[in-house]
């Protein structure tokens, strides 16, 4: 394990790599900070300008991206009760209190070293975990594939927020929608229109920046919400000795809730932080405190979301199975990287894989290192109207659809994705779950046909050996679970808390 | 037996449609048998599930005890209506341009465009924010990046 650690340090640790971190892990807080944008739209936009780096180097900053984001979310939540992702809105209930008592830096402070703890723990555990799962996912035939990615989605579909049923017709239109273009066995034209430049199938990019960052542009447009800008002063950042021997146990625990739900597919992050401010609140011994600015219920629940946002890349680079919608973009990078994801990657590309672990800890000092200073002038930020921001959005969004194919047939095509979004969000359906199907609908295919090529077409196949069968059984079980009324109720109630 | 949730009978009813039409197209590929797969087989499956959960999403926004709250009714808010036109038509106006404008033309232009119709700024504020978001563009984009699109409409 240590010698894949050190090989990771000696790739993400050259110049240019350490650039890219700190590039993405700017880009990201800047992002995060800013209102309007969410992380699953800016990796989005910025994914086509990454192609002509090389694949390291994109993950890296991608990565920097996605948890820079994160903790410009928790930012805004503690200065602004403006939490910048769901994962922060726990953050909000006691991070903005203790800013309106003038421990704003302190919040500031605690949510920092809380995921700096977090994150390092969390690439410990994929560090130690990736090797062995892959040992046993190379052994893995067609039909374990299948199974295991019924049950991925199934997972993703049964924790996520929303009606179910319809997250899971919205992840059978992704499937769909991810076999459009030519059938790589017999060659043929499916879902075309007759239209040549869908041969190549939907691209990614035109899917992702239609549905979400067309999305938030068109969200906020309509809504006319243009966010307060009054923010907190900050005085102290560093917090003292009492403000220090109050948040170690949260941290450890919220680490420890976060490390286990990261893994979960879709149960991510917004959960293990919401799971861990009642954990806090249960264990404490004032529980009155909270809500009114106690610091236990800062540091768990972004500890927790930080080490979920790190073990959430268990599942996705060692078996090629997204568990949420940002982590299926990483695995769109990887593809467009001529990279295969899954188990092969870690004996394949060690170089890439390791780095990107090693870069995931360094993103994160960077991030308490650099990140802690520049406080200040992340708040200034918030100043700026969105008038001003949005026409830029826009721009950025139209030349990354078209840097990633040259062609303006996907500019349209983004306006086509950009318009069913919005029908989406008319009828109250969540289009998450949908990007997890599109970039599993061809593995599944595949998988799918290829054991029944296997087995000669006997459809008996999947529930004939036992570890297929263990996995569609846990599927059937997390259906009928969620469709239990009691546990509707509690789901609901969970979610409404947020 | 009444309507209590438009958006659910909406949606389910668009869901068993898309699934017909793709189940229709899908048969067209060829099905096969399960010991011989044809390319419309796994599509097909799909379908199925489409239509089935489709149906049951209608299904919940039916109300057979009668003791529901009355529906309130789906509206379509002229406002919003305009704003998807202008951010769609920002999409369409800047592939339109791109290939004969060049980068710096067409981004001035459809910026400028988005801006001044979604009333956020005055014309000239508009105007403005897009020359200068224009400059951006072809500087990082063109020379800093490299990215294969031509500046001007003469190219460069």
């Amino acid at each position: 394990m240590w010698d894949n650690i050190l090989l990771g340090f000696s790739h993400a640790g050259t110049i240019v790599n350490l650039g890219y971190a700190l590039v993405g892990a700017l880009l990201g807080t800047l992002i995060g900070v800013l209102p309007g944008l969410g992380p699953l739209a800016t990796i989005a936009i910025l994914l086509p300008f990454t192609y002509g780096l090389e694949p390291l180097s994109a993950l890296i900053m991608l990565a920097g991206i996605y948890y820079g984001s994160a903790y410009g979310g928790s930012t805004t939540a503690i200065l602004m009760s403006l939490p910048g992702e769901t994962a922060s809105t726990v953050t909000v209930l006691d991070g903005y209190q203790m800013a309106r008592r003038g421990r704003a830096g302190v919040a500031i402070a605690t949510a920092a070293i809380g995921s700096f703890v977090a994150g390092t723990f969390g690439t410990l555990l994929i560090a130690a975990f990736a090797t062995p799962l892959t040992t046993v996912a190379i052994g893995f035939g067609p039909k374990d594939y299948f199974a295991l990615m019924t049950l991925g989605l199934v997972g993703a579909v049964s924790l996520a927020a929303g009606s179910m049923l319809k997250s899971v017709a919205m992840v059978v239109v992704g499937l769909l929608l991810g076999l459009a273009g030519t059938d790589s066995n017999t060659g043929l034209q499916r879902f075309t229109f007759g239209l040549p430049q869908l041969w190549d199938g939907i691209d990614f990019i035109v899917l992702a920046v239609g549905l979400f960052a067309f999305g938030e542009i068109y969200s906020t447009l309509a809504e006319r919400s243009n966010p307060d800008a009054r923010t907190s002063p900050i005085n102290r950042l560093w917090p003292a000795r009492e403000d220090f021997r109050r948040m170690v146990a949260p941290i450890l625990r919220g680490t420890g809730i976060g490390s286990i739900l990261g893994v979960l597919p879709g149960a991510g992050i917004s959960m293990s932080s919401f799971i861990s401010y009642s954990v806090e609140k249960r264990v404490s011994r004032n529980p009155e405190e909270f809500g009114h600015g106690a610091i236990e219920g800062v540091a768990g629940p972004e500890s927790a979301n930080n080490a979920a946002a790190q073990t959430a890349f268990i599942p996705t680079l060692t078996l090629g199975i997204p568990g949420s919608p940002v982590m299926a973009l990483i695995l769109g990078a990887l593809m467009i990287h001529n990279i295969q994801p899954g188990p092969n990657v870690i004996s394949s590309r060690p170089e890439l894989f390791w780095g990107l672990i090693a870069s995931m800890w360094i993103g994160n000092l960077m991030l308490v290192l650099l990140n802690l200073p520049l406080v200040g002038i992340w708040v200034k930020l918030l100043s700026v109207p969105y008038r001003l921001l949005f026409p830029g959005i826009v721009m950025f969004s139209c030349i990354g659809v078209y840097a990633s194919g040259l062609a303006s047939f996907d500019l349209y095509l983004t306006a086509v994705f950009g318009a069913f979004g919005v029908l989406l969000k008319v009828l109250r359906f969540e289009p998450a779950p949908l990007v997890l199907g599109f970039v599993l609908g061809p593995m599944l295919e595949e998988n799918f046909s290829r054991a029944l090529v296997l087995s000669d077409g006997s459809l008996m196949t999947f529930i004939d050996s036992p570890l297929p069968l263990a996995m569609l059984c846990a599927a059937v079980l997390l259906v009928v679970l969620m469709m239990m009324p009691k546990q509707r109720a509690n789901r609901d109630e969970m979610f409404a808390d947020e | 037996m009444t309507i209590k949730d438009f958006r659910d009978v909406i949606g389910g009813g668009l869901l068993i449609l898309a699934g017909a039409a793709a189940a229709v197209a899908a048969t067209g590929y060829g099905i096969g048998s399960p010991g011989s797969i044809e390319p419309g087989f796994f599509p097909l499956l799909l379908c199925g599930v489409l239509v089935l959960v489709g149906a049951g999403i209608v299904w919940s926004g039916i109300d057979t005890t009668g003791n529901a709250p009355r529906a309130e009714a789906v509206r379509l808010n002229p406002w919003h209506l305009w704003c998807l036109c202008v951010v769609a038509s920002g999409f369409i106006l800047f592939g339109l341009l791109l290939p004969v404008a060049g980068l710096f033309l067409t981004c001035f232009v459809s910026i400028s465009v988005v801006g001044a119709t979604s009333r956020l700024l005055k014309p000239l504020g508009a105007l403005v924010t897009a020359f200068v978001l224009a400059v951006v563009a072809v500087v990082l984009f063109r020379y800093l990046l490299d990215l294969q699109v031509p500046a001007w409409p003469w190219g460069g």
